[in-house]
């Protein structure tokens, strides 16, 4: 159970305070809700470069780490499709230097042209690091382009060209701020050693003087039923062929999400589970398999990620994939119960880190209830047998699905 | 109207001792730590052997040993095994470092009757069934095939291999020649031979009551033989080192090259580690450091670059890494010469040495939090046989360092003349 307590500023800032005094630590976990689905498809990679521009300094603080620094703090941000999300930890009598940091950036950056030339080539450099530089390492890139044809999400918070990001200009930085960063766009989550009032008291302080903003916000064009199976093949400099699956699922805010975390832990969360026992340990068709929901905001997808074992074919690795997914039919009311307990574990364990509960109440905020961050594991106890089937049965087809082959450069087919 | 240039006033850094853990023993010897920490009613179980890396005659023996305990047991198959342990949301981890094998136990407190006959028999009685196995070599080499597409891969590999030689346990980095030649029976052997009860300790670190927890210990461990004793020592108490340095090139294709630049350090026990890790920290290993201001931040050349001064038991190194645009290698090593000679020859600013000491100490609070943290930091202080106040006193040594140690520590332990240059990348 994480304890809160929540008000708001009249400028619209929401702010979540969590007390616990086990370390003198405390974590200050600022989201605004602005992410990769808000860009414009001819200017794709910008929420996560304004990321980077955040670093730069503000109107009133030239550098923003260095202070931060000298008082014990460590700080870091990213960007997700849906939200941008920046945290501070530091010795919890040095709280009021985040709230000056993170208020002056709200307030205004401080920007030169000579610094977004030069935080441009950082990013261009992390893309290649990252993704081009990497085997399989764009196959993410390329995964969004075919299950997304007209939701944002067709592009990864990266950016879906390196020239995009090149071409961004001063202009395009100052009116995505206005337009994004704003008291009435935030979520404040204060975690660790602190007392109530004295939060209040600061937030008051430092942001209540920021003035709310008019949000750019526009409606977002939200992707169709996928009606017809999707394939694509890609080549690469890679050893062995992967292959890609990928199927729609609810938004994570449906009351069924919760079935598919079930679902994917049940396909492929460790030793015991299904894709690992069936594909990598009883017919060795595969050399790794994983399975996870997206987790994204709108309607999302669960991908089924696997690479092909040698001397095996991508037809008996996929054959493998869907009878285990067809297998999900005979789930146990005692398989279901141990994915419960699995996941509700899991929940705990997770709250020994001051880091993950803040994360967990902003989140939980976001997605329209901060309240979600104690209800998690009800969800999941709510989840019934046949629930999964049903799932299973209607997400898990042909139709719903999208196959990307990832092959080694000189193999040309898909047949071995 | 509110002062926003004027940083809010900066309060003394403090912290919280660590917690005492007590020391006891099980009926028949085997030495056990509890430690009771945090709030949540989580607690981690590990058994702690002597053994590891630099105990091997045979590469990758010790890693595969403890990757392969949880195949199956005389009680149950590997994934009966993984089955029970998810009906508790249990997990048990292997870990085979340079000079211990650990298997670990963690989950919620309440379960530790149900969960820790499993840890008991993952340890006792493996089978280590040959498929298994053989499967999970297999797919190791596949993976490596993988890895060895990667610039960072082999820039490590041949950074340790030149750094400390053929002869010696810290230079040798396991790689598909020694998956190859690998066998079930090596890992049999080598559980037989390190896995007695009479070569560990055990330590318990989480909320939970001491009485129950030593009574389920004393339950499982306490009535079986504390035999097998190791008497061998590490061959990295006096393992050769031959150090190679100048620059050595490794041709792979791709749109980045990784530098990696270092030499010989000091062993962990040093007086001079803790000093010597803040001016390292000064040079690359933080955000703001040195390098990732000029190299990142400065001239855009890099996402990232990172300076690491690494102590092990017996040796350590120092090592400086970072990928770069291939067209832009020799500009990047130059900066980096530049930097550390920077160090040697000038004193540093009053404030730098103030912020990277308080930057140090705030982390060092960020790694005591949960209760895993504090049970690995535990296992180092008694593997490394470092006194667990150590993490405390750590505190002061870092609080009392002058301008005048730092350069002084620069002119002592970084050789610019003796680096090694490690560049992988398409020339």
């Amino acid at each position: 159970m994480i304890n809160y307590e929540t008000f708001t500023l009249t400028n619209g800032l929401k702010v979540i305070v969590h007390q616990d005094k086990n370390i003198p630590k405390v974590v200050f976990n600022i989201l605004y809700r602005v992410g990769s689905k808000d860009e414009e498809s001819s200017r794709t990679g910008f929420a996560h470069l304004f990321e980077h521009l955040m670093f730069r300094g503000s109107k009133n603080i030239p550098k923003y780490d260095t202070p931060l620094q000298r008082v014990g703090g460590q700080n870091n941000a990213f960007t997700s499709a849906d939200v941008t999300n920046y945290y501070l930890n530091l010795p919890a009598n040095q709280l009021e230097t985040a709230f000056w940091l993170e208020s002056d950036r709200m307030l205004e950056l401080g920007l030169t042209e000579e610094k977004l030339e030069t935080e441009k080539e950082v990013v261009i450099n992390e893309y290649k690091q990252r993704y081009l530089n990497q085997p399989y390492g764009d196959a993410q890139l390329r995964m969004r382009e075919m299950a997304f044809k007209v939701h944002p999400y067709r592009w990864t918070p990266i950016g879906q060209k390196m020239s995009h990001i090149a071409q961004a200009t001063m202009e395009d930085v100052k009116d995505f701020f206005y337009g994004y960063y704003a008291p009435n766009n935030a979520t404040l989550v204060v975690a660790g050693d602190v007392e109530m009032d004295q939060v209040h008291r600061l937030t008051e302080k430092w942001f209540g003087p920021i003035p709310n903003r008019t949000l750019k916000k526009h409606p977002i064009d939200q992707e169709p039923a996928q009606e017809a199976a999707r394939q694509d093949t890609c080549h690469g400099p890679v050893p062995h062929p992967a292959v890609y699956k990928m199927y729609h699922i609810p938004a994570h805010t449906d009351p069924h999400y919760y079935t598919f975390e079930i679902i994917a832990a049940l396909l492929a969360s460790g030793t015991n589970s299904r894709l690992y026992q069936k594909l990598v340990k009883q017919q060795k068709v595969a050399m790794s398999v994983s399975a996870f929901s997206w987790q994204l905001h709108d309607p999302g997808v669960m991908s089924i990620d696997g690479h092909v074992a040698e001397g095996h074919s991508i037809a008996a690795y996929e054959t493998a994939v869907q009878e285990t997914l067809n297998e999900l039919q005979n789930t146990t009311e005692a398989d279901l119960q141990r994915m419960k307990n699995k996941l509700e574990a899991g929940h705990v364990m997770e709250q020994t880190s001051l880091f993950q509960k803040a994360l967990n109440l902003a989140f939980s905020d976001t997605l329209g209830d901060v309240r979600l961050a104690n209800e998690v594991v009800n969800r999941f106890h709510n989840v019934t047998l046949n629930q999964v089937k049903e799932a299973a049965a209607t997400y898990f087809v042909p139709n719903n699905a999208s196959t990307l082959y990832y092959l080694p450069e000189q193999r040309q087919s898909l047949n071995v | 109207m509110l002062d926003r240039i004027t940083p809010p006033l900066a309060q003394p850094l403090t912290t919280r001792r660590l917690p005492g853990y007590t020391t006891t023993q099980l009926s028949n010897g085997i030495p056990v730590h509890l430690l009771q920490y945090g709030t949540v009613e989580v607690a981690e179980v590990q058994l702690v052997f002597k053994g590891g890396s630099a105990f091997e005659d045979k590469l990758g023996t010790m890693q595969f040993m403890a990757s392969n305990l949880k195949e199956g047991t005389n009680q149950r198959t590997g994934q009966q095994l993984a089955e029970r342990l998810d009906d508790f949301g249990a997990s048990i981890g292997t870990d085979a470092d340079g000079e211990y094998v650990a298997v670990g136990l963690s989950g919620l407190t309440r379960h530790m009757p149900e969960t820790l006959p499993l840890l008991k028999e993952v340890v006792m009685t493996p089978t280590f069934p040959e498929e298994d196995f053989e499967l999970m070599k297999h797919r190791t080499l596949q993976r490596m095939e993988m890895m060895a597409l990667k610039t960072a891969y082999t820039a490590r590999r041949e950074f340790m291999r030149l750094t400390y030689g053929n002869q010696h346990p810290y230079g040798a980095v396991f790689g598909p020649e020694e998956m190859k030649t690998l066998m079930v029976e090596d890992i049999r052997a080598c559980h037989a031979e390190y896995m007695g009860l009479g070569n560990c300790f055990i330590l318990a670190v989480g909320r939970f009551d001491e009485e129950a927890m030593l009574q389920e210990l004393e339950k499982g461990f306490g009535t079986e033989s504390a035999s097998g004793k190791v008497t061998a020592n590490s061959k990295a108490a006096d393992g050769l080192i031959q150090s190679a340095s100048g620059r050595h090139y490794f041709e792979k294709e791709g749109m980045q090259a990784t530098l990696r630049l270092g030499h010989l350090g000091i062993k962990r026990k040093h007086p001079d580690f803790y000093p010597m890790s803040v001016v390292n920290t000064i040079l690359g290993g933080y955000f703001g450091s040195r390098l990732m201001k000029n190299i990142r931040e400065d001239k855009g050349l890099t996402y990232g670059i990172y300076a690491i001064w690494f102590a092990d038991k017996y040796a350590g190194h120092f090592a400086i890494q970072g990928d770069v645009s291939n067209n832009k290698i020799e500009l990047a090593l130059t900066e980096i010469r530049k930097e550390i000679q920077r160090l040697i020859d000038e004193p540093i600013p009053e404030g730098e040495l103030a912020l990277v000491k308080n930057y140090l100490l705030g982390k060092s609070i960020s790694e005591r939090e949960s209760p895993f943290q504090l049970s690995n930091l535990l296992r180092y202080s008694l593997v490394y046989d470092i006194s667990f106040d150590q993490f405390d006193q750590k505190f002061d040594i870092i609080q009392n360092l002058q301008v005048s140690d730092i350069q002084r520590l620069a002119q002592q332990y970084y050789r610019p003349e003796e680096l090694l240059e490690v560049i992988c990348g398409k020339l």
